[in-house]
């Protein structure tokens, strides 16, 4: 399990710590464990629920509307250049 | 004019009475308030107190009183989750990683509530991003609850909504709002003595509101009054067409049902809520509130939920599924806090490793397991199958009742250190309200008595069928009267 934790992490993108992989395995162990007693029922012939109340998708009108808040947005960025969000170099 | 210590003490109907028969000034009102809110610093409510802002806005306040130009929620000091996105005043989510977000925008309830001219004087604390049944996983430090044990230990105030809570039942807001995804304002009002409300899926906007789980998250009040929860919810609720889970249904006017009988509406109890090993305090109240109802009216009928068993299990794979792609977002790039790394990879791993507290961590991790290639199948979708089948459960079932009727958790608030340590006897804690977002129902707790021997505050809680929260409000009228102790009284007397 403590490998899977550490996939799960890696795949999330989570660094943690040794310890925290030590825990949170045996925590998850015990969850999944626990989730197990879904299995005694038969659900092959039930449907998804997709909306609880089961609303459909409601759409719009497909207009145009200008809300320019670039300023307020970038304001938030860690960094940022040129109006730009700036990232380590990705490409080689 | 009343002493101006008193004026925490109204509610939202009388204060808007006196503001508007100018007995005192919106001005007044909120500065007492302020005085209450550092008054209580040490509870920890709050997240960012917003005092200078909420003087100005009574200012506006007062001057459209003057002009007789009065708004349905005029100059009453309210308290949001820090949960909700408020423009230009930073926003959370108890968490590191938001600790310098400052939203470009306000959420549509926040600004419902400030268009009906409601008066934010803060941001209240809670659960990292929600997730949580006791308001310690913060990042800025647990909540207290103004409820003391026996041995003058404050009590926490439950959660994730647990600073509103908190606020309201501390007098230094008249109402909040709250979030609920499995029990967030449910819960917290029951460990803090106060009301709340989860409306139905749909029946608010979440436009704004930090996501957690998307289909399952709700937002809704929590009061120290049944009417004052019914003021709030009609000035939260309604279609929003940024959020396109929200129902496009008319708003009903929730004052007009409160006061209304309940002769001849059918409550149903259901029997796998009446938990082996139970605690008898709150099995007697449960009890008590049934025979009230029926005293007054109201026909009593035990009820099956069969699925009742399967619906936290069902919860713990949905919520932290939708939680692990939502909090996706956190990572470093455009908005919140970074940890810069010599890759974009290391960046988003230090950032996310920094930013996050273990509750979160924990459950992102979960949701990443069970949505991942090869345990989709025997998890989520099963998860997913499962809800229908908990929906068609209380399809079923109000089909012979008007409402459900239990506790609101089983058991009253514990104390920091006390609190579960095992995050499955953590997650217990919402075995009763979990069922309401997982069909999308709307549900009510109501302050209804006093735990035995701590004499700390029991919740009831009702569920409704979708979009029948009027007679979540009626009926939870009923309950509020007759509660052991008068709800009010109760919180002046610990404040």
């Amino acid at each position: 399990m403590i490998g899977e934790v550490k996939r799960m992490a890696k795949l999330a993108r989570i660094g943690i710590t040794e310890e925290e992989a030590t825990q949170f395995s045996t925590q998850l162990s015990n969850l999944l464990n626990w989730v197990e007693q879904l299995n005694e029922i038969d659900l092959s012939q039930v449907e998804w629920t997709v909306h609880p109340t089961g609303q459909e998708q409601v759409l719009r009108e497909d207009v145009v509307r200008i809300e320019n808040t670039v300023d307020d947005i970038m304001a938030n960025a860690p960094d940022a250049k040129f109006n730009m969000f700036s990232v380590p170099k990705v490409v080689e | 004019m009343p002493n101006n210590s008193d004026l925490i003490y109204l509610t939202l109907q009388n204060a808007l009475k006196g503001l508007i028969n100018k007995d005192f000034t919106a001005q007044e009102l909120v500065a007492a308030h302020i005085a209450q809110m550092d008054a209580t610093h040490h509870l920890n409510a709050y997240i960012t107190q917003m005092a200078d802002h909420a003087l100005n806005a009574a200012k506006d306040s007062d001057a459209r009183i003057a002009k007789g130009e009065t708004r349905p929620l005029e100059g009453i000091p309210i308290a949001m989750k820090d949960l909700f996105c408020t423009k230009g005043v930073r926003t959370t989510a108890g968490s590191k990683i938001l600790e310098n977000f400052i939203p470009p925008y306000e959420s549509t309830i926040g600004q419902r509530l400030l268009d009906a001219g409601a008066i934010t004087i803060g941001k209240t604390n809670l659960d990292e991003f929600a997730m949580g049944s006791s308001n310690i996983t913060s990042a800025y430090g647990p909540t207290l609850s103004p409820w003391k044990t026996p041995a003058n230990k404050h009590c926490l105030p439950g959660g994730s909504s647990g600073g509103s809570a908190a606020a309201v039942a501390s007098f230094s807001a008249i109402a909040a709002t709250g979030t609920d995804t499995g029990g967030s304002i449910r819960q917290p009002a029951s460990f803090s003595g106060i009301v709340g409300i989860k409306p139905t899926y749909g029946r608010c906007s979440r436009y704004g509101i930090i996501a957690f789980a998307s289909s399952l998250d709700q937002a809704g009040p929590l009061t120290r009054t049944v009417e004052d929860a019914a003021i709030m919810l009609q000035h939260m609720a309604g279609f929003d067409e940024h959020d396109s889970t929200s129902v496009n249904k008319p708003t009903p006017n929730y004052l007009d049902e409160i006061g209304g009988s309940v002769k001849g509406l059918k409550i149903g109890i259901p029997n796998e809520c009446r938990m082996e090993g139970m605690r008898s305090d709150v099995l007697e109240l449960w009890e008590k509130a049934a025979q009230i109802l029926q005293d007054v009216g109201a026909i009593i009928k035990p009820i099956s939920l069969p699925m009742l068993k399967y619906a936290l299990p069902t919860y713990y794979i949905i919520a932290p599924a939708e939680a692990s792609s939502n909090l996706a977002r956190y990572d470093g790039v455009r908005f919140g806090q970074r940890v810069e790394g010599d890759s974009l990879d290391e960046l988003y791993m230090k950032t996310r490793e920094a930013g996050f507290g273990p509750e979160v961590k924990r459950r992102i991790i979960m949701g990443t397991h069970v949505l991942s290639s090869g345990f989709y199948d025997a998890y989520y979708v099963k998860a997913q199958k499962l809800r229908t089948h908990i929906i068609q459960n209380f399809q079923q079932t109000f089909t012979d009742i008007d409402l459900i009727l239990t506790p609101s958790a089983p058991t009253p608030a514990f104390t920091f250190g006390e609190e579960p340590k095992d995050p499955v006897t953590m997650y217990m804690n919402d075995i009763y309200t979990v069922i309401a977002n997982l069909a999308g129902l709307p549900g009510i707790s109501i302050p209804f008595g006093l735990s035995k021997p701590e004499g700390l505050p029991l919740g009831m809680q009702l569920i409704a069928p979708a979009f029948e929260e009027s007679l979540l409000l009626k009926v939870g009228q009923t309950l509020y009267t007759f509660a052991e102790k008068d709800p009010v009284q109760a919180l002046r007397e610990i404040v």
